[in-house]
């Protein structure tokens, strides 16, 4: 019980650290305030971002 | 007498001889498994990080950087780009037009136009995945040597 408990805490001070590295981490802003959105679709859309702009970059590479 | 397949095992001789003989081949198969093991594990790490980086760059990406292993998969895209390439003009290009005859089907919804459209998607889409590696692994570099 005592050292299910210990295995507990450790669990839980890891996960407050790996928020802490992660709310640091959203903090230092790369691209200004206004490309937030923007940026959060293309971490969670990644490889569909990729796709649609390959695509219309080769479309454009056709037409001129 | 008998010689089990190359290994030069005699079952003929006494028991202690037999034993070493088996504790030869055990160890022998150990380190084969031990190898097969190794390999299968570095083929699993090494594809588990390359869907990781086409489906979620970001978290994979801070993975690696973290765990300061495997960094050099960022440069996937490029090798993806590569092989593609070759793979192109040595075989799916000729096939093409060796299968299909481009001056007849031009026109058509799969003709030998779509070859420059699709390479040159592949090839966007290569150098945007690039781009997008590098950029999370200058980001997470910096992070992380910062002491987050």
């Amino acid at each position: 019980m005592k050292n299910s408990t210990l295995v507990k805490n450790d669990f839980l001070k890891e996960l407050q650290k790996e928020a802490r590295a992660q709310k640091k981490l959203n903090e230092e802003r790369v691209f200004p305030e206004f490309f937030d959105e923007v940026t959060s679709f293309i971490g969670v859309y990644s490889w569909q971002t990729l796709l649609v702009l390959a695509l219309i970059t080769a479309t454009l590479v056709e037409i001129f | 007498m008998a010689n089990i397949a190359g290994f030069g095992i005699n079952h003929s001789n006494t028991g202690g001889d037999f034993l070493v003989g088996e504790a030869w081949l055990a160890t022998k198969q150990g380190s084969y498994m031990k190898k097969r093991k190794v390999v299968l594990s570095a083929t699993y790490s090494l594809g588990q990080i390359s869907v990781g980086l086409i489906l979620h760059p970001y978290q994979t990406m801070q993975a690696l950087v973290r765990e300061k292993v495997f960094i050099w998969m960022s440069l996937l895209p490029s090798l993806v780009l590569m092989s593609t390439t070759l793979l192109w003009k040595i075989a799916v290009v000729p096939l093409v037009r060796f299968v299909f005859s481009c001056s007849e089907l031009s026109g058509m919804v799969f003709s030998c136009d779509w070859l420059d459209f699709v390479s040159n998607a592949i090839a966007f889409y290569c150098i945007y995945w690039q781009l997008l590696l590098f950029y999370l692994l200058i980001r997470f570099n910096s992070a992380y040597r910062n002491k987050l």
